[in-house]
């Protein structure tokens, strides 16, 4: 079986988190970032541009932070925000292209109250 | 006490302190450099020391990841992978620290070059070519896998004819400007060559990330970058003369810790 | 006669093109100075009239808040491929007092905008870190806009031993 080789993106954060606590996320994805600017030695020929072109982040489906950026960023791009804790749930982070190829990445955050349970996003009554 | 008497013991003390002193540089000169041996990580800026100590930020780490994929991926004609001879990465520790080492017919091999056989016999797959990203992946992946040992390359009848012809290439005057390689990297350590301090010239760190190219690049390439900048011709990936220089290298940086895959300009 | 007419109208056409062509090929046109490498003649110069522009239309008229924002960059950096950098508004993030907009920007670069990032009021710290590139040693200016109208600006020169940009 052929293993399509993706391209390599990465999360890491506390994953048991208190209510109330401040969250640092941290992210690193595999790009060339061709800048557009760079020249080929012998002909000449310009290296066409790559780049990402926006990180989005989610929280429960809710957006939580963005960034756009442009050809001044390096290759293999490093990302750190942060983010406060209230209901456990999903933080997706989605990295978009200049093709418009998007990737993504997802992880489960929980998040505890002062008695030790687990908060949880859906509320309902018995 | 009169003056002949001064003199003969003003006499002694100078010939014994000329003494001491001639026999501690002696004693100093001959063993200073096996003892003074420093990684080129204490030769970069605070800032690059914090990206290579973070497995995180290390940008490395993106091929020791894939290379753990191509591990273990079979391959479609054999349905042979690494990992159902060699079993786990984990295991491969202390590997890498033997090459370059000697075939069966007597050629010196690299790491690299292993890979390739190892595919084109054991796993009738296709090899992959030099300073590739699948390559320099699995490359990456044993080099980690023995971070932390020290280097210890052992020179006997075998490969003592390349060690000499690596220590010969080494002393060697080559380019335009008739430069060798141990007048910059032994005796000039530590001065500016422009704006970048010149380093011992070890290659505990190698495959390594540098930051020039954004990329993961092998020993060959960047002695041939470094022949290019002396203005001489470099040889070709995977030669005889370059197979010899990494042994005289290994063999000179004997005692430094593999810190692979390490950031470096 | 004849011949003088031919001769003397073939150097006033070998004149006219020679005119021509010193105009339009020398004067550091790139295409035809042969004795030049590729890598010096199509440098790309930054251009100070086009940042100049950039940072009025962000920051127009308004008056500048002092101590909103703080960068860290180091001082000095071996490669201009890799700069790390890390940014913090102190601000409360509750209600109207959190960034609507974070413009990063580094004076000397061909395309001097390297980032815009867009915080909402679900971010405890308002501080980012990430990895920038640039060409030489210059400025690296960062600007916020919150969002009841205040603007803070920073200003931080680094040293680059390589720059990039090849």
């Amino acid at each position: 079986m052929f293993l399509k080789m993706e391209k390599l993106r990465r999360l890491k954060y506390k994953k048991i988190v208190k209510v109330g606590e401040n969250v640092k996320i941290k992210t690193l994805a595999e790009h060339e970032m061709e800048t557009g600017v760079r020249r080929d030695n012998i002909t000449g020929v310009i290296y066409p541009r790559l780049i990402i072109q926006s990180v989005i982040a989610k929280y429960n489906g809710k957006i939580v932070f963005k960034a756009n950026w442009f050809s001044g960023v390096s290759a293999n791009p490093y990302l750190a925000f942060y983010i406060t804790a209230k209901e456990s749930g999903l933080i997706e982070i989605e990295w978009k292209d200049d093709h418009a190829t998007t990737s993504y990445k997802r992880g489960y955050l929980k998040v505890i109250n002062e008695k030790g349970n687990e908060v949880l996003p859906v509320k309902y009554d018995l | 006490m009169k003056f002949y008497q001064l003199n003969t013991i003003y006499n002694t003390n100078l010939l014994n302190f000329f003494f001491v002193c001639i026999t501690s540089l002696i004693f100093l000169k001959k063993y200073s450099l096996a003892e003074d041996l420093i990684s080129g990580y204490h030769f970069s800026e605070p800032s690059t020391q914090k990206i290579q100590d973070d497995d995180f930020l290390n940008p490395g780490f993106i091929w020791v990841e894939n290379g753990e994929l191509l591990w273990n991926k079979k391959e479609q004609s054999s349905q042979l992978s690494c990992k159902s001879c060699h079993g786990a990465a984990s295991e491969m520790k202390g590997v890498a620290l033997k090459y370059p080492k000697i075939t069966k017919k007597g050629d010196l091999i690299n790491l690299e070059q292993q890979i390739n056989i190892c595919r084109n016999e054991n796993m009738s797959a296709e090899t992959y070519e030099p300073e590739s990203k699948n390559l320099l992946a699995l490359s990456v992946l044993l080099y980690y896998q023995s971070r932390g040992l020290k280097q210890d390359i052992k020179i006997n009848e075998k490969n003592k004819e390349y060690f000499n012809l690596g220590k010969k290439l080494y002393f060697k005057k080559i380019g335009q400007m008739g430069l060798s390689c141990n007048q910059c990297h032994d005796d000039r350590v530590g001065q500016n060559l422009r704006a970048e301090k010149v380093s011992q010239g070890h290659i505990n760190g190698f495959p390594s990330y540098l930051l020039r190219w954004s990329k993961i690049a092998s020993v060959h390439k960047r002695i041939q970058f470094c022949n290019e900048q002396a203005r001489a011709i470099p040889f070709k990936i995977f030669s005889k003369e370059y197979n010899a220089l990494q042994l005289y290298m290994t063999w000179r940086g004997r005692g430094l810790k593999i810190e692979t895959p390490a950031v470096r300009k | 006669m004849e011949k003088l007419k031919r001769n003397t109208l073939k150097k006033l056409l070998v004149l006219l093109v020679s005119s021509i062509a010193k105009v339009s090929y020398s004067n550091g046109n790139p295409y035809r100075d042969r004795f030049q490498s590729y890598r010096q003649t199509f440098r790309i110069e930054p251009n100070p009239i086009e940042t100049e522009r950039i940072i009025n239309n962000i920051i127009g008229e308004k008056k500048i808040t002092k101590n909103l924002v703080d960068l860290q960059v180091p001082d000095t950096v071996e490669d201009g491929n890799v700069v790390p950098l890390t940014f913090k508004i102190n601000c409360s993030m509750k209600k109207d007092d959190y960034p609507k907009k974070v413009h990063v920007l580094a004076l000397e670069n061909p395309f001097p905008e390297v980032a815009i990032y867009e915080f909402f009021p679900e971010n405890g710290n308002a501080e980012v870190s990430f990895r920038c590139r640039m060409r030489t040693s210059s400025f690296i200016m960062v600007i916020a806009e919150m969002n009841d109208g205040r603007i803070g600006r920073e200003k931080k020169y680094v040293d680059v031993m390589l720059g990039a940009c090849s």
